[in-house]
């Protein structure tokens, strides 16, 4: 995969994060999982638990902890008010620059 | 969910903790608080055990290592910056690249502008030598003036591309000087010859 795939993916890892919490909570691994199912996307675990930290921190996620069959306790993380609103935005804002490019490719959009 | 793995066997657990270990040295070079270090690490110890658990026996020493080849190595946790205010995720490597990578490229360019406003001077500058219809002299200018107007013409196109104004008065120079250099050639034949 080239370095600008990479990067055009980098950059919306965040909107895909809080968009497949939008309906149901989940923990670390099962985030991914679902990333991978639902969207196809290869995102591991070094770029999903750090982001999962700094939205939590940010108030955009909240967390609750639970005991896991193994393991260390469970951290479950839900969208906030804030976080929904987060989201919202951000999915305006990438409605609007699909919009914008596919313009820029007339008659070529499936 | 299979209770066989609530604990590991300590020889195999010791492989976990030392990659867990190891991940937290590389979160301690990035700006990650306590407590996003922690939560960090108990959700890739569960990752690590759910998908332990997943293969429906008491994984081998191989198993293990091998889930944990599969994973993020624990540099690729060093390099980001976790702080709260950005909202992307930053690479700093490719930060610290791209300076560089730019002024190289300006580099380059002023070089070419420079050789082109250099040819372009010696190129007009051998027509004040002629003497009558010294044929030396128009070839040396032409011979001179050609490339730069070539180099001139690179050399805009790349300041244009670098987005910067450096070089832009040489590198016009050496383009102005091909036919500059031609225009006196005519008149000096016009004005020595008749």
């Amino acid at each position: 995969m080239n370095t600008w795939s990479i990067e055009l993916r980098r950059g919306v890892v965040e909107l895909c994060v809080l968009a497949v919490l939008r309906e149901q909570e989940g923990y670390g691994y099962e985030i991914i999982e679902r990333l991978r199912d639902r969207a196809n996307l290869e995102l591991t675990e070094s770029t999903i638990y750090p982001l999962l930290a700094r939205l939590a921190k940010n108030g955009v996620l909240q967390t609750r902890v639970t005991k896991s069959p193994q393991g260390p306790p469970r951290q479950y993380y839900r969208l906030t008010a804030e976080g929904k609103r987060r989201l919202t935005q951000m999915f305006e804002h990438w409605q609007l620059l699909t919009k914008s490019i596919s313009q820029l490719f007339p008659g070529e959009s499936r | 969910m299979n209770d066989l793995l609530t604990e590991l066997p300590p020889t195999l657990q010791r492989l976990v903790d030392a990659r867990l270990d190891s991940i937290e040295r590389a979160l301690l070079s990035t700006d990650s608080s306590r407590a996003e270090r922690r939560q960090i690490l108990a959700a890739v110890e569960d990752q690590i055990q759910e998908q332990l658990s997943r293969l429906g026996h008491e994984p081998s020493r191989d198993e293990v290592l091998q889930l944990l080849a599969s994973l993020d190595p624990p540099e690729a946790y060093g390099w980001r910056t976790i702080e709260s205010s950005g909202d992307e995720t930053t690479i700093l490597p490719l930060e610290r690249q791209q300076p560089f990578q730019q002024n190289s490229g300006i580099r380059k360019t002023n070089v070419l502008a420079i050789i082109s406003g250099c040819m372009a001077v010696m190129s007009l500058s051998a027509l004040t030598t002629v003497n009558l219809l010294d044929l030396i002299s128009f070839i040396a200018s032409l011979a001179l003036s050609l490339p730069a107007f070539i180099l001139g013409i690179v050399a805009l196109r790349q300041i244009a591309f670098d987005g910067t104004q450096t070089g832009k008065p040489l590198a016009t120079l050496g383009i102005i000087s091909l036919p500059v250099s031609f225009f006196l050639m005519c008149m000096i034949y016009l004005m020595l010859g008749s």
